[in-house]
């Protein structure tokens, strides 16, 4: 998905859990993070992992 | 005897001192108690004072006859992230103190029991005085200036235009402007060797694991550490010796434990390691020192460059730290907290975190395996890594100094949180143009702090900056 439309679609879904949370002045600033927090995951997306490297500390109860 | 020669003492100093019997563990109690009440303020360092603790704990420390620990008397401050409750203390009858995480809208939170390690140092016999300001939530939500705690700015003792780094700000002003002869500090992402550097003094970050985080606000449980900034070397393995040990209430507590070893001596020259273009982003002053600092250190230690593996470090800590804030922060999201904070963008920025898939989260926790790889690589040649601890001296205590998610790089910072290792900072000297002190870190391998406290031992041996004080304060 385009970052424009995933950073509109997230702001709106982020308004409609949070609205009393935040003011609507922060809009650009929470957009920039959005975008940001997408540019992200999307450099994650480039590093390819075998299936068995496991998550740090993912080990037995003691 | 003269009180104010104890100003600047060292805690061992500070402990010949009481164990010979020439001054009292009440008098060194009172003579830091009216220091830090009186100019804490000014420094916006203090949250709470502990009148009552402290003088239950001074009166305690002098019954006592027979001195058992070099803590015997030692008064110190506290991170106010780290509870502290006077109904398990022996003073019921006495409101505690809050806990305020650094935040206005907890300014009136209590909890009912006191930090393992505040108990720690408590059955010590050291004095606590006061709780000691932060960054609001310990900088966890994205705050870009230092106006982000509900004490103000900390105002750093050197220059007090300057800020005093986060989010442990209190702690490192407080020792820097000798309020206290040491602090707990706390660090999930740089919070502990920043204030330290910034401040010029010298801060421990120990292994993930050693030092019990019962008590002490979550901000990312596999992240988040607790240790000492104090006036030297010698002094940050006195105190963890003491708040070290393994501790059932916190999960992550590790069994192994720290036993300090003041004689131990540097045999076979250690093998340090410095990252290639590592000094690529650092001011001037900054590089020079640390240079300065590598000819030092070359005398008793082997020194040579590396590479390290391209790899996206910093991104993977940021995902981690920001998935990990944001469930231990769903209370005070769901209660609408957020929007009472002091820095406009914390008030923000934890939401679109909220975002951050699933997916993401443990594609970093699998890449941190990668990255654990990569470290026990480097440290199967070498025993540490030295860089300076921040590229640049402490900024103005006004403004930004970062961005809203990608602060600058960071290799140092985010490998070394990201697999738990202790890192110390040891001030290296002053910025030419602003003389602000700088500093440098030497990270070793996890349990590995007896060797870095020993190099940084060494290296303050034959080195002064850790006895350079602010004038100001130091009546120079």
């Amino acid at each position: 998905m385009a970052n424009d439309k995933v950073v509109d679609n997230s702001y709106e879904l982020l308004k409609s859990k949070y609205s009393d949370s935040f003011e609507n002045d922060a809009k650009k600033e929470i957009e920039d993070i959005i975008s940001q927090l997408h540019g992200i995951s999307e450099t994650l997306k480039k590093y390819k992992l075998g299936h068995d490297i496991q998550p740090f500390n993912a080990k037995p109860l003691e | 005897m003269e009180k104010n020669t104890l100003l600047y003492k060292s805690i061992r100093q500070l402990s010949n001192l009481i164990k010979q019997k020439e001054i009292k563990a009440s008098e060194v109690g009172k003579y830091f108690f009216n220091r830090i009440s009186s100019l804490g303020p000014e420094l916006n360092s203090v949250v709470s004072l502990l009148p009552e603790l402290a003088e239950k704990s001074w009166n305690s420390a002098d019954k006592q006859n027979e001195i058992k620990t070099i803590l015997h008397g030692i008064p110190y401050g506290i991170k106010d992230l780290i509870s502290v409750s006077y109904k398990d203390s022996g003073l019921s009858n006495v409101n505690s103190p809050p806990t305020t995480w650094g935040a206005k809208p907890l300014a009136n939170q209590h909890f009912e029991n006191t930090a393992t390690i505040v108990k720690r140092l408590n059955r010590d016999k050291a004095i606590p005085l006061a709780k000691l300001a932060m960054v609001e939530l310990a900088g966890g939500l994205g705050y870009k200036q230092p106006n982000a705690s509900l004490t103000g700015p900390g105002l750093n003792p050197w220059d007090t235009s300057k800020w005093t780094g986060g989010s442990s700000s209190g702690s490192g002003a407080a020792v820097a402007a000798g309020l206290v002869p040491f602090a707990l500090g706390t660090e999930t992402w740089g919070s502990i060797l920043t204030p330290a550097v910034y401040c010029g003094i010298t801060g421990l970050r120990p292994t993930l694991g050693l030092v019990s985080r019962n008590g002490a606000m979550a901000l990312s449980w596999t992240l988040d550490k607790i240790g000492p900034m104090c006036l030297n070397a010698d002094d940050c393995g006195i105190v963890l010796d003491t708040i070290s040990g393994y501790d059932p209430k916190d999960s992550s507590s590790s069994r192994k434990r720290f036993s300090y070893d003041p004689e131990f001596k540097i045999t076979n020259k250690p093998k340090l390691a410095i990252i290639k273009g590592i000094l690529e982003t650092c001011d001037e002053d900054v590089k020079n020192n640390f240079n300065e600092s590598v000819k030092i250190l070359s005398q008793f230690t082997e020194i040579e460059e590396i590479d390290l593996p391209e790899y996206p470090y910093e991104i993977v800590t940021r995902i981690i730290l920001f998935s990990e804030s944001t469930s231990a922060m769903e209370d005070f999201i769901d209660d609408d907290l957020a929007k009472s904070l002091t820095a406009p963008e914390d008030r923000y920025s934890i939401f679109p975190r909220t975002l951050i898939s699933a997916k993401d989260y443990i594609k970093a926790l699998r890449m941190r395996k990668v990255i654990v790889g990569i470290v026990s690589n480097i440290y199967k040649q070498y025993d540490a890594i030295i860089a300076p601890t921040k590229p640049s001296t402490a900024p103005p205590s006004d403004g930004e100094f970062r961005g809203s998610v990608r602060s600058g790089y960071d290799p140092m910072g985010s490998i070394g949180n990201l697999t738990g290792l202790p890192a110390i900072s040891v001030p290296n000297g002053f910025g030419i143009q602003d003389n602000l002190p700088t500093g440098f870190q030497i990270m070793g391998q996890p349990f590995s702090e007896n060797l870095l406290i020993g190099i940084a031992k060494e290296y303050q041996n034959v080195t002064k900056w850790h006895l350079e004080h602010p004038k100001k304060y130091s009546g120079g």
